[in-house]
């Protein structure tokens, strides 16, 4: 702790006084407020001007592009990709190029803050980081004594260098089961989730690309000849990445066939062979009547799908999970499956993975033991029906044709095919349908670990870029009390809590009140739906922390303490990518930012120090099953390198490394190696080691909370049922919020179905303080087909309102066939300008999608998913224009350029 | 003589601006000024034939370089050894004529020194045998650097790899741009007039 | 594009000068005025400096101009040696007339002038002929700067004599010339508006009224009369001068506010 204070000598009294408000010189009269820092360090200066080159990778987005920073004197003067890494190829983008601006930004917090006068007042006085710990772990005590540590949220956001597992291991070292992020049920863990029941190949083994899935996509010589792209945009979402990948692939000799099915023309859209822009939250019905295609016109695998999924296996009607042999009364066990088989027209039980001679039924109903037995092929192919090319196209607002030739192209025998399944499907209720389904067309199309399909199970690397939590710190108590947790246990599997019962604990005590919110994000107001809530919630927390490397409006708003973490250019960490690992280090260090791994490491530390029993444990191997919490840096790389022999100094100065060979790497069918213990196959992770197209698990973890539920005292324990079944198969719900006239949540003076998404120069709420990215996007344009343009009056480039059941707000129209009728886009916006404005509120309210988004049910059973696209809006001309003070021109953000600084020594001691 | 020029392979980009900022970052351009910014084209057409896409835009290397005809101090030149086209700021007056001769509007006006400038082809950089910072680190892969009239350089391979009609330049109003842009028909129409 | 003030003001003077001197030079070699033809070669070697000044405010680093000897093709350097060889014809004359020389040497510099202002003004048009400009790109345009140059010279040089008192018979002269100077102003910037696609489009206003009416047929009708009636010389003169410098002035704005480069991938507004 003792370089706090070297820190701070280097602050002359004037810079100290200018911190007092968040970045409040810099608004107000475009002043460098870290003059103090930009002095040149004598020592340094004496230096060599040598550039040295340090190999490190970006977080501006999750892809983790490797990355060489030019460092000279310090400081870091330039930034450019390193070709070593087997994804990015040297390859960066906007975002990544820009880090320069994002850490030496004259906005960054420098120091902990604690407010001083009123909430929301801009009042700030310095503190060291001893104090903050201090304070903020006495708090953390008192509020568990007094009401229980339930009490405390924790929530944390993808975007800005976090950390996702921290929050989660941290909210169970200090003993809160209250731990969220507005991704997770809204992002990713849909897919992920689902894929884990069905699939069972471990995380992450899915179909989101953006996600770093696709593994075999990466090397040229993969076979894959087509691909859909399902609501996602690798263009803009995993630049150098994803969208490097697919121009590769693109550009080979053979080409590649895509399907892009997104309301948006992304620069994806624009080459594909066949663009279908659907209606936003309408993918479910597209997905049944593919799955409908492909059964009647008999492209699937019947082969494949006969052996190794679940289509052939009885269903019991009474439970509605797979007939057991016990209950077909036939001889076995109830763990043994059943099929009919078509040769001898009789039940059999199934000898793992197909009885030799038999020719299991796909499809049919058969009476068993007295019973209507359907194969969970048979229930596939009713759930979808009704399900013909022509409903879907006026369901989704297609063209029966193109979807066709969609299908052609998916389907082509000739090809390899594969589904990329994007984010929209997990923001609205009906995320773990389509996840199922779109799972379920590449089991049937037998997409699953073959040379050039999306589904993979290559090797595993021994370095992790997460350590994952200890979710058996909490007791079987504590975990119920988690928020959604019977309701909405899909979210087990993240260890996470429901958001909506977590605001109305915050602002009812309903059922008990939260008095604690640590929050580690980006600007809550920009990704959190319906982001008005936030101003009704908070006045009911008694104690909020913001940790974040730059005052948001939330910080400005709500918060009690900042404390700063670094930037990517900062931190380390390893990220394993495909058969290498790639170094993220430490370029610089500045002012007294601190990694937000050690922040939380020295709260629960330091609540530990203080008496806080349940905080100790986390430095308990026997508590935390050997996940012992790490104390400092040191620590914590060992236990990222675990087994791979790899030394976190030996990746540091390569920057690359393999872990393996290419070929050792891409192993293909893992799921046909033998088990030694068996002398069978190994099949896939789930309990029938068949690909569940009928998912059976689902409905189980609904009913038992299985296989995720775990407390301290049982690994599995069994939770209360859902009040309704989590269903095995897709089905198609109509928007709450729909502009289908007739339709029940029709209203017609909200015409519009209004979307997201990304764009290649932001993530998620961040960087709209980094002015080479904000004159490129100055402000959030929403599209708008011409034909509503005219209906509406909107003319292309003015300003409009939009406004939803809930709020309104503004976006500069775009009039663009790019975006088909009845549909509009914008992507989610906040203005730092206004921070230190007389009305800070405009920073989240002037131009942010999400101050219209829905958080109210309906929610997907599975995952309490509420509604972030696909909600209903109208349009108005806004011809006031966007709020005085509203950052446009490129010079506008002058004040923001960047002040670069001397390196500075880290906080915490490292360790070793 | 040498054509040195930029060629972007627009069937690879992805619009993701980074060379927009990696020329910035390598040039210390101004905000507001650009040496390279990408355009918006389109949507061309009507569904389902319908395309759109983004020029990254920076100076073409004519051959028959207007800017260098209407210059009257000469700081508007061809280089003697590499034959690529520069603006010596020392040597301009701000007359602007330049400006007014591109026809692709790609020359920038520095607010600070007052004097023209435009894209070096990072002649710093590719003199030490590296790069142009815009082609180093191209997210897509999209972007190549060399001379057009030698067969071995980067951007003539990747020519080489496309069909005549795949292969444009902005719209040659007798300058003929030494810029090639790739875009397949199949992924829609070339506007070569933006 | 925006109208860069210091461009027009540039060919509008400089081509007034030019043309002032043309038409003192003519009449040198028809031999009818007395009194104009030095204070005429003087105002026109005014006019060519206070234009040739008001292109420099354009420059950002006025400077280094020198460096344009170094590059002597351009279109600004020929305008600037013509605009120097032309003054420099105008003060040789004018010393001549002074000293009362020999109307042999008059003549010999006189049509050097002639050609001079005809270049000149020719060339400060000829600079913007270019491809990336569509509208520019005519030869028409250079003919259109070359005639409201000459409307507005010759208009000045009939108000010169006829402030000076010449004799009928010269302001009749004066008269004829200024009617020719708006008979070219008209032809050729009708052709120009024609030819370059203005004379109908978002311009057409400014170029009817200011380049035609003004420039063109206001000099004709007023010079005409001038020559008709020299008495009232002064008073048709002035008309006839500030229609033809309305006519001058217009059509450099409606040439740059029609101006649109091939391409603008930098959005930058000259």
């Amino acid at each position: 702790m003792a370089t706090a204070s070297q820190a701070s000598a280097t602050m002359s009294r004037r810079s100290f006084v200018k911190a007092s408000a968040l970045c409040g010189a810099v608004a107000a009269s475009g002043i460098a407020a870290t003059d103090c820092f930009v002095k040149a360090d004598p020592a340094r200066a004496a230096e060599s001007n040598d550039v040295k080159i340090v190999k490190t990778s970006c977080r501006a987005c999750i892809a983790a592009c490797a990355v060489l920073a030019h460092v000279q004197n310090g400081r870091v003067i330039k930034i450019e990709g390193n070709p070593e890494s087997p994804m990015s190829m040297g390859g960066v983008c906007a975002k990544g190029l820009a880090g320069i601006q994002a850490l030496y930004n004259p906005n960054r917090l420098q120091y902990p803050l604690r407010r001083v006068g009123e909430r929301g007042g801009n009042d700030w006085e310095r503190i060291s980081w001893d104090e903050a710990i201090t304070d903020i772990a006495t708090k953390i005590n008192e509020i568990s004594d007094k009401y229980g540590s339930e009490a405390i949220t924790v929530s944390t956001g993808g975007g800005g260098n976090p950390h996702f597992s921290n929050v989660k291991w941290f909210g169970e070292s200090i003993n809160t089961p209250n731990v969220w992020e507005p991704g997770c049920a809204q992002c990713y863990l849909p897919r992920m989730a689902a894929s884990q029941l069905v699939y069972g190949a471990g995380k992450p083994n899915n179909l989101s690309f953006a996600d770093s899935n696709g593994w075999d996509y990466y090397f040229d010589d993969t076979p894959v000849t087509s691909l859909v792209l399902w609501g996602t945009d690798p263009s803009n979402s995993s630049v150098a990445t994803g969208g490097r990948a697919l121009a590769e692939l693109r550009a080979r000799e053979q080409g590649l066939k895509t399907v892009v099915i997104d309301p948006r023309m992304t620069l994806d859209a624009s080459k594909a062979d066949v663009w279908l822009p659907i209606r936003p939250g309408t993918d479910a019905a597209l997905l049944l009547a593919w799955e409908h295609w492909i059964i009647e016109n008999e492209r699937y695998d019947a082969e494949f799908c006969k052996t190794w999924t679940n289509m052939p296996y009885l269903i019991n009607p009474e439970t509605r999970l797979t007939l057991k042999a016990t209950e077909a009364g036939l001889e076995g066990t109830d763990k043994d499956y059943v099929v009919w088989d078509s040769k001898t027209n009789q039940p059999v039980v199934v000898d793992y993975p197909m009885n030799e001679g038999v020719d299991p039924a796909l499809f049919g109903t058969y009476e068993v033991n007295g019973m209507q037995c359907s194969t969970g092929g048979e229930l596939l192919k009713q759930s979808c029906e009704e399900w013909t090319v022509e409903k879907a196209a006026e369901v989704c607002w297609l063209d029966a044709d193109q979807i066709v030739k969609a299908l052609e192209i998916y389907t082509d025998p000739e090809g390899q095919s594969g589904i990329m399944q994007g984010v929209p499907i997990d923001q609205y209720p009906q995320s773990q349908q389509c996840a199922l389904a779109a799972l379920a067309l590449e089991f049937l199309m037998g997409n699953v670990e073959k040379p050039g399909t999306m589904l993979q199970n290559f090797k595993g690397c021994p370095v992790k870029d997460q350590l994952g939590n200890t979710p058996r710190l909490l007791s079987k108590e504590k975990v119920m009390r988690r928020a959604g947790y019977i309701e909405h246990k899909g979210l087990m599997d993240w260890d996470m809590c429901f958001i909506p019962d977590v605001m109305t604990m915050m602002k009812d005590g309903d059922p008990y009140q939260i008095h604690m919110w640590f929050d580690r994000s980006g600007n809550k107001h920009a990704v959190l739906g319906n982001a008005l809530q936030l101003d009704e919630v908070t006045p009911n927390v008694d104690c909020i922390v913001h940790i974040y490397m730059y005052p948001t409006a939330f910080t400005r708003m709500y918060a009690d303490y900042a404390l700063p973490c670094t930037e990517w250019l900062e931190t380390n960490l390893p990220i394993p990518q495909l058969n290498t690992v790639v170094v993220r280090q430490a370029v610089t260090h500045l002012f007294e930012t601190v990694e937000e791994g050690i922040i939380w490491t020295n709260i629960v530390q330091k609540c530990a120090e203080l008496g806080n029993e349940a905080a100790a444990r986390a430095f308990d191997p026997e508590a935390t099953f050997g996940h012992v919490l790490y104390k400092n840096e040191y620590e914590k790389q060992k236990q990222h390198m675990g087994t791979s022999g790899i030394t976190w100094d030996e990746l540091c100065e390569k920057g690359v490394m393999e872990w393996c060979s290419v070929d050792e790497y891409r192993t293909y069918e893992v799921y046909k190696k033998i088990d030694e213990k068996t002398g069978k196959p190994k099949g896939f992770g789930t309990p029938s080691k068949k690909l569940e197209i009928y998912a059976e698990s689902n409905t189980i973890l609904g009913r038992t909370g299985y296989p995720w539920a775990k407390c301290a005292e049982e690994e599995h324990f069994e939770v209360p049922p859902a009040s309704a079944d989590y269903e095995p198969l897709c089905y198609y719900v109509e928007p709450a919020e729909s502009p289908i006239e007739g339709a029940e949540g029709y209203d017609p003076d909200f015409p519009l179905v209004i979307t997201n998404g990304r764009l290649p120069m932001y993530h998620h709420g961040t960087l709209r303080n980094v002015p080479w990215l904000r004159e490129i996007y100055p402000v959030p344009e929403l599209w708008i087909n011409p034909a509503d343009a005219e209906k509406y009056g909107i003319e292309d480039g003015t300003w409009t309102w939009i406004e939803s059941r809930r709020a309104k707000t503004r976006g500069l129209a775009k009039v663009t066939t790019a975006i088909p009728e009845g549909v509009l886009y914008q992507e989610r916006f906040w203005n730092p300008e206004f921070l230190n404005s007389d009305d800070p509120k405009l920073a989240y309210t002037a131009m942010n999608y999400n101050v219209l988004s829905k958080t109210d049910a309906p929610y997907n059973p599975e995952y309490g998913t509420y509604t972030l696209r696909g909600f209903t809006v109208k349009v108005y001309p806004c011809p006031e224009g966007a709020p005085e003070g509203t950052w446009m021109k490129p010079e506008d953000f002058t004040p923001w350029l960047p002040t670069p600084s001397d390196p500075t020594e880290e906080v915490f001691d490292y360790g070793a | 003589m040498a054509r040195n020029c930029i060629v972007v392979n627009l069937d690879r980009c992805t619009g993701c601006y980074g060379c927009e900022v990696a020329c910035k970052m390598e040039n210390d351009i101004a905000l507001g000024e650009y040496w390279n910014k990408v355009v918006e084209v389109g949507p061309i057409g009507d569904y389902p034939d319908i395309t759109r896409y983004k020029v990254p835009s920076m100076c073409q290397q004519c051959e028959d370089a207007p800017c260098v005809h209407v210059c009257p101090t000469g700081a508007s030149y061809r280089d003697p050894e590499t034959n690529i086209v520069l603006v010596d700021r020392e040597k301009c007056i701000g007359c602007k004529y330049c400006m007014m001769a591109c026809p692709y509007g790609v020359r920038n006006w520095n607010a600070e020194t007052k004097t023209v400038e435009k894209c070096t082809l990072c002649g710093h950089l590719t003199a030490q045998g590296e790069l142009p910072a815009c082609v180093k680190s191209c997210a897509a892969g999209a972007r190549f650097y060399g001379d057009l009239d030698d067969p071995d350089s980067d951007v003539s391979k990747e020519l080489a790899r496309y069909d005549a009609d795949a292969i444009h330049t902005l719209e040659d109003v007798g300058n003929h741009p030494a810029t090639h842009y790739i875009w397949s028909p199949k992924h829609g129409e070339w506007k070569e007039r933006i | 594009m925006e109208i860069q003030w210091s461009l027009v003001l540039f060919t509008v003077l400089s081509g007034a000068g030019a043309w002032l001197f043309a038409s003192a030079a003519i009449d040198e070699l028809k031999g009818t005025t007395k009194k104009t033809a030095f204070p005429a070669a003087i105002l026109a070697v005014v006019l060519l400096a206070v234009g040739g000044i008001c292109s420099v405010t354009h420059l950002s680093h006025p400077e280094r101009m020198l460096a344009a000897l170094g590059h002597p093709t351009a279109g600004i350097f020929l305008e600037a040696l013509l605009l120097g060889i032309l003054a420099v014809v105008a003060i040789v004359y004018a010393i001549l007339v002074k000293r009362e020389a020999s109307a042999g040497a008059r003549k010999v510099f006189a049509v050097l002038g002639i050609i001079a202002a005809i270049a000149l003004t020719f060339a400060c048009g000829a600079s913007y002929m270019m491809s990336s400009h569509a509208m520019w790109d005519t030869v028409t345009l250079p003919l259109a700067y070359l005639g409201t140059a000459a409307a507005s010279g010759t208009a000045l040089y009939l108000v010169l004599c006829a402030a000076l008192k010449e004799s009928d018979e010269a302001i009749s002269f004066a008269g004829l010339l200024a009617t020719a100077g708006g008979v070219l102003a008209l032809v050729l910037g009708v052709v120009y508006g024609v030819a370059g696609n203005v004379a109908f489009g978002d311009q057409a206003a400014i170029f009817w009224l200011a380049v035609v009416v003004c420039g063109g047929v206001a000099p004709i009708v007023f010079g005409y009369l001038a020559s008709k009636k020299p008495a009232s010389g002064l008073t048709y003169g002035a008309i006839a001068v500030v229609g033809a410098l309305i006519g001058s002035i217009g059509l450099r704005c409606v040439m740059w506010l029609v101006g649109s480069a091939l391409m603008s991938l930098f959005g930058v507004a000259l």
